[in-house]
């Protein structure tokens, strides 16, 4: 009785390990919403730790903090709704390295969030800021650049944003 | 974060939910935005992400010359609203039929004039008068020639 009741309750523990070699406890049911986590236990390697060497500790923190609050079956609809608001008010290079993230990790509703969240923050931008948030480099030389320009001449119109965040 | 890592699939899930109007001004930002921006397959995938129902109203010009002038509107039309800039294309004749969308295109017809129109991208492009000659002689009791604007399967 008391054995039946223990495997029901029983939780699985995920060690997942940035970048920088730090270590996250995660219950496994919160961990598998994302794919790249979810196939790597199906593939036996969820004993040992599960190193993601694409994500930093601040980053980690960030998506574990977003796992936890979406798969929790405490939190309501309102809460989850108010949470994201607050998630996406991050600084555009915090959601940018969420976006990748979620993308290695394969969490399809964050890359979601994030990716809308990111559209709206540099819809109005000029092509300077964006550059610059990219951080690339242009290889048009500047006649090249101006012919693009004067093909929609009103596309760069109105009050655009020069703004980094 | 490397941008310069990034796969284009990732880049292309921001741009598409991006307006057409910034995805115009982002074209210069470097070459591998500029094809990525302008593909085929982008475009198709944008259309596709953005149902946007545009409404279009057509007026007369009142007083000072007949024409016609096609206001395009925000998708969420609220009573009191009056959009920035809502005059988005000044023909100066009396259009006889505006036909579409079509994948975001309409066809617009006066007399023996075609045009099609692109309202995202503000483009007017006549057609050649020469797509009404035919070279072909009808059948008898044929007088008219009826064309079509739809898609196509490719």
């Amino acid at each position: 009785m008391a054995e039946a009741s223990s495997s029901i309750t029983e939780k699985f523990f995920l060690t997942l390990k940035s970048s920088d070699g730090d270590e996250f406890v995660l219950e496994e049911s919160i961990a598998i919403q994302s794919i790249t986590i979810k196939n790597m236990v199906e593939d036996g390697c969820s004993s040992s730790v599960i190193p993601l060497s694409k994500v930093d500790t601040e980053t980690l923190i960030k998506v574990i903090e977003y796992m936890k609050m979406h798969s929790s079956t405490s939190s309501n609809e309102e809460e989850i709704e108010n949470f994201d608001k607050k998630f996406v008010s991050n600084s555009i290079n915090t959601i940018l390295n969420i976006l990748e993230a979620a993308n290695f990790l394969d969490i399809n509703n964050l890359l979601e969030l994030c990716a809308e969240a990111v559209a709206n923050r540099i819809k109005n931008k000029t092509p300077e800021a964006v550059r610059k948030i990219f951080n690339i480099t242009s290889d048009f030389t500047p006649e090249e650049e101006a012919e693009i320009r004067n093909e929609t001449p009103w596309a760069f119109e109105g009050n655009l944003d020069h703004s980094l965040d | 974060m490397e941008y310069s890592n990034w796969p284009d699939d990732l880049i292309t899930e921001i741009f598409a939910r991006l307006p057409v109007k910034s995805l115009l001004r982002f074209k210069c930002v470097c070459r591998n935005w500029y094809s990525l921006i302008t593909s085929s397959f982008f475009v198709r995938k944008h259309l596709q992400e953005n149902p946007t129902c545009l409404l279009i109203a057509i007026y007369g010009d009142d007083l000072s010359q007949s024409g016609t002038t096609i206001h395009v509107l925000p998708d969420k039309i609220l009573p009191g609203l009056i959009p920035e800039k809502p005059n988005n294309l000044q023909i100066r004749v009396e259009l006889d039929e505006i036909i579409g969308p079509v994948d975001g295109l309409f066809l617009l017809l006066k007399d023996s004039h075609m045009a099609l129109w692109n309202p995202a991208k503000r483009e007017f492009r006549p057609l050649p008068p020469d797509l009404l000659k035919f070279t072909h002689s009808c059948p008898a009791g044929c007088f008219e020639n009826i064309f079509g604007f739809g898609n196509l399967i490719q």
